[in-house]
C-alpha cells in the first residue's frame, strides 16, 4: 500500500467499485454473446473469455500477487447494489459454517464442466454465469455478512486455496497499534458519530479480525479492513512462501488448520482436482471411459464420469494419504492418529496442485492469448460496427514450443515447493526424526508429479462427443 | 452517456449531480445514479440483441454433399471433398470455396484452406488438423451470382497423431 500510485489507488474507498464495474459490464456482454452469439466456442466471447482468459489470468495473478479477482468480483458489485434496497435478515445456519458445502460445489462444477462440456458451449457457459449472479443475490440477499464468499462460492474456494501461496497478504503493519485500538473498526466497521451510528465503512464481512488474522484463507482482498482502520495500520504485505500452509496457530475466523477437516478436504480437492481436470482433455481418458462403460454396461456419460470422479477425488486420495499417514505414524513414531496426520500433511500437496493448475490453465491462456481479438472484432461487426476491421482469425497466441517449457517450469516449481512445505511440516511435528515423517509424503508428491508429467505429455484430444453420444 | 466518462468518488458525484447535502438527498441521488446505470446497461442489451442474429447459413436451392478424408481421421492433413448441386441436381460450377477448421474448445486457433474446383460442381481442398478431438469444418461458399452460403461439417473423433 506504500507503493506510489497503486497504493494510493487501493486506499481509495471506491477502488473496488471501479475495478468491479468493467468486469460487471464484461460479464453482461459475455452472457449476451453466449446466449445470442455464435454457437461455436472459439468464436464466442462467453467461452473464450471464461475458459481461456479468465482462468489463465486468475492463476497468474494469484501466483504473482494475490486474490485480486475476489477484490474485483462483479457478482459482489451487484450484491452490494441490491443490499442498498434489500437488507438480509437471517444468519447463516451454524451447521453450514464450514467448507463442506463449498467443497461439494467445487467438485460439482468440475463434474458438470466435464459432463456438459462447458468449454464447448457458449450457451451453457452464459447460463452458468447467470446462475452465479442469481445464487449470489439469493444467498447474500437472505443471509447477513459475506456468507456466499466464505461458505458457498466455488471460485472463491479455489482462490483461497491458491492464495495460500500468493506473495501478498492483507495484514496489520504494527501489532502494538492494534493492541491500543479501542474501536476495532477493522471488524466492527466505522460508524457515523451521530445518534444513528450508521456504518459509513463496513468491517470485515468474513469475520477475519486483523490483529489475529493469519494468512489468506477466507480473505477476499476486499480491503474493507484497510478502509475502516482509523490508524492506517492495515495493508498488503509480503510474506514468506509456504508459511500459510505450515503455521498451525489459531487463526481469526478460521481456527487451527490441522483441526479443520473441511479445509484439508478443500486442499485435497484442489490438488487432485488439478490432475483430474487436465486428464479430461487427453486421449487416454476416452479409452478409460469406454472401458468403464463396458464394465458397468452403461452408455450414458454421467455414471462413467461419476465413477472417474469418485476414484480420483475420493478413493485415490484416501489410499495415498491414508498410506502416507500410516507410514508417518509408524516410522516417525508420531502419536497423532491417521486422519489428523493426513489433514496436517495434506496441505503440503497444495503447491503441486497449484503448479498443475498453472500448467493447464497457462497452456490454454498462452496458446489462445490473442483469440479474444478476432472474437471481439466479429462480435462488434455482427452489430454493424466495422471500426475494428475484419476479424483476424489467424491471431492465436504463443507457439506451443514456447509454452511447453513454461508448463514444465510450473509443475517443477509446484513439486519443489510441495517438498519444502512438507519438510517444514515434518520438522515441526517430528523434530527428532523429520526425515522419516517427510519421506512418505514426499513419495506422494513425487508420484503425483510423475502422473502430472505423464499427463502433460499425452496427446490432447478434446472431444465434445463421448460414448457414441 | 456523460456518466460513462465520469467516474468520481460516489459521494462526491452524488452531491454534484443532485446539489443536495442531506442524507435524504444522498439516497435520492444514489437511486438516480442506479437508474442511469440500469438505463445504460439496458441500452447496451438492446443493441447487442438487435445485432446478434445468426446469419442465414444455408439455402434450400443449393444441395451440398461433403466428405472429409482419410478414414479414420488423424491429426495432420485432411482432405475435404464437396459437391454442389442445385435443387434439380445440376452441378454448380465457378463457386469460390474456402475452408475453415475449428475445434470445439475455445482458444484453439482455426485452420484455413481453399478448395479448388476439380470437376463440374466438385471441389476439393486440404486442412491441417492440428490435434485430435472433435472438429467442425466450416465451408464458406460464394456462388457466381454473389450469394453467400456457409455449410458446417462436424468431424468427430479425430485421432491424435
Amino acid at each position: 500500500m506504500r507503493v506510489r500510485g497503486v497504493g494510493r489507488f487501493l486506499q481509495w474507498r471506491h477502488a473496488r467499485t471501479l475495478l468491479q464495474i468493467p468486469l460487471l459490464i464484461l460479464s453482461i456482454v459475455m452472457v449476451l454473446h453466449g446466449l445470442f452469439g455464435p454457437s461455436l466456442a472459439p468464436k464466442n466471447l462467453a467461452t473464450v473469455l471464461t475458459w481461456v482468459h479468465f482462468r489463465g489470468v486468475l492463476v497468474l495473478v494469484l501466483l504473482a500477487a494475490g486474490n485480486f479477482f475476489c477484490l474485483a468480483c462483479p457478482f459482489m458489485l451487484l450484491r452490494n447494489i441490491a443490499r442498498r434496497f434489500f437488507r438480509p435478515r437471517f444468519n447463516w445456519p451454524r451447521a453450514l459454517r464450514n467448507k463442506w458445502l463449498s467443497v461439494g460445489l467445487f467438485a460439482l462444477i468440475l463434474f458438470i464442466y466435464e459432463l456438459f462440456d462447458l468449454w464447448s458451449s457458449p450457451w451453457l457457459t452464459a447460463w452458468l454465469i447467470v446462475a452465479y449472479f442469481v445464487a449470489v443475490l439469493v444467498i447474500d440477499g437472505l443471509f447477513k455478512h459475506a456468507v456466499f464468499c466464505k461458505f458457498v462460492c466455488p471460485i472463491g474456494q479455489f482462490n483461497f486455496a491458491a492464495s495460500l501461496l500468493s506473495p501478498l497478504e492483507v495484514a496489520v503493519r504494527d501489532q502494538s497499534v492494534c493492541t491500543s485500538c479501542k474501536t476495532k473498526d477493522c471488524i466492527r466497521g466505522r460508524r457515523d458519530p451521530g445518534p444513528d451510528l450508521v456504518v459509513v465503512q463496513r468491517g470485515c464481512e468474513l469475520a477475519l479480525f486483523q490483529p489475529l488474522k493469519v494468512g489468506n484463507m477466507d480473505c477476499t482482498f476486499c480491503l474493507d479492513c484497510v478502509h475502516a482502520c482509523p490508524h492506517d495500520n492495515v495493508g498488503l504485505v509480503g510474506r514468506r512462501l509456504g508459511d500459510d500452509l505450515v503455521l498451525d496457530n489459531q487463526r481469526s475466523g478460521i481456527g487451527v488448520f490441522s483441526r479443520r477437516k473441511d479445509l484439508a478436504a478443500l486442499a485435497v480437492l484442489f490438488s487432485f482436482g488439478a490432475l483430474l481436470n487436465a486428464f479430461g482433455m487427453v486421449s487416454p481418458v476416452y479409452a478409460v471411459e469406454e472401458w468403464i462403460g463396458r464394465l458397468f454396461h452403461v452408455s450414458h456419460e454421467a455414471p462413467v464420469l461419476g465413477t472417474l470422479f469418485t476414484f480420483f477425488l475420493v478413493i485415490e486420495p484416501a489410499i495415498l494419504l491414508g498410506l502416507a499417514a500410516w507410514l508417518t505414524q509408524k516410522w516417525a513414531m508420531q502419536t497423532r492418529l491417521i486422519i489428523p496426520t493426513a489433514v496436517r500433511y495434506g496441505y503440503g500437496l497444495v503447491p503441486l496442485g497449484f503448479g498443475m493448475w498453472l500448467a493447464h490453465y497457462g497452456f490454454h491462456f498462452f496458446t489462445g492469448l490473442l483469440t479474444f481479438i478476432p472474437v471481439t472484432q466479429n462480435a462488434i461487426a455482427s452489430v454493424g460496427w466495422q471500426f475494428l476491421g475484419p476479424p483476424r482469425w489467424t491471431w492465436t497466441g504463443v507457439p506451443l514450443q514456447f509454452v511447453r517449457p513454461l508448463e514444465m517450469m510450473f509443475l517443477g516449481l509446484g513439486l519443489v515447493v510441495s517438498l519444502i512445505v512438507t519438510y517444514r511440516l515434518a520438522r515441526e511435528d517430528s523434530p527428532r526424526t523429520p526425515f522419516r515423517a517427510f519421506v512418505p509424503w514426499a513419495a506422494v508428491s513425487i508420484l503425483l508429479s510423475i502422473a502430472a508429467l505423464w499427463l502433460l505429455h499425452q496427446p490432447m484430444e478434446m472431444r465434445a462427443t463421448l460414448l457414441g453420444g | 452517456m456523460k456518466l460513462l466518462l465520469f467516474l468520481p468518488p460516489l459521494d462526491e458525484s452524488l452531491t454534484a449531480i443532485v446539489g443536495m447535502r442531506s442524507r435524504r438527498g444522498e439516497k435520492r441521488a444514489r437511486f438516480y445514479l442506479l437508474r442511469q446505470t440500469v438505463l445504460i446497461l439496458a441500452t447496451t442489451v438492446v443493441c447487442l440483441m438487435a445485432g446478434c442474429r445468426k446469419p442465414v447459413t444455408s439455402s434450400a436451392a443449393v444441395v451440398i454433399k461433403s466428405e472429409v478424408m482419410p478414414k479414420p481421421l488423424r491429426a495432420g492433413p485432411a482432405t475435404v471433398a464437396l459437391q454442389l448441386e442445385d435443387s434439380s441436381g445440376k452441378p454448380i460450377s465457378g463457386a469460390h470455396v474456402t475452408l475453415e477448421g475449428d475445434m470445439f474448445h475455445a482458444g484453439m486457433g482455426p485452420v484455413f484452406g481453399e478448395a479448388r474446383e476439380i470437376g463440374s460442381g466438385r471441389y476439393q481442398g486440404d486442412l491441417q488438423l492440428t490435434m485430435g478431438g472433435d472438429w467442425v469444418v466450416l465451408v464458406h461458399i460464394v456462388l457466381q451470382d454473389g450469394q453467400k452460403l456457409e455449410h458446417q461439417i462436424n468431424v468427430n473423433g479425430v485421432l491424435p497423431n
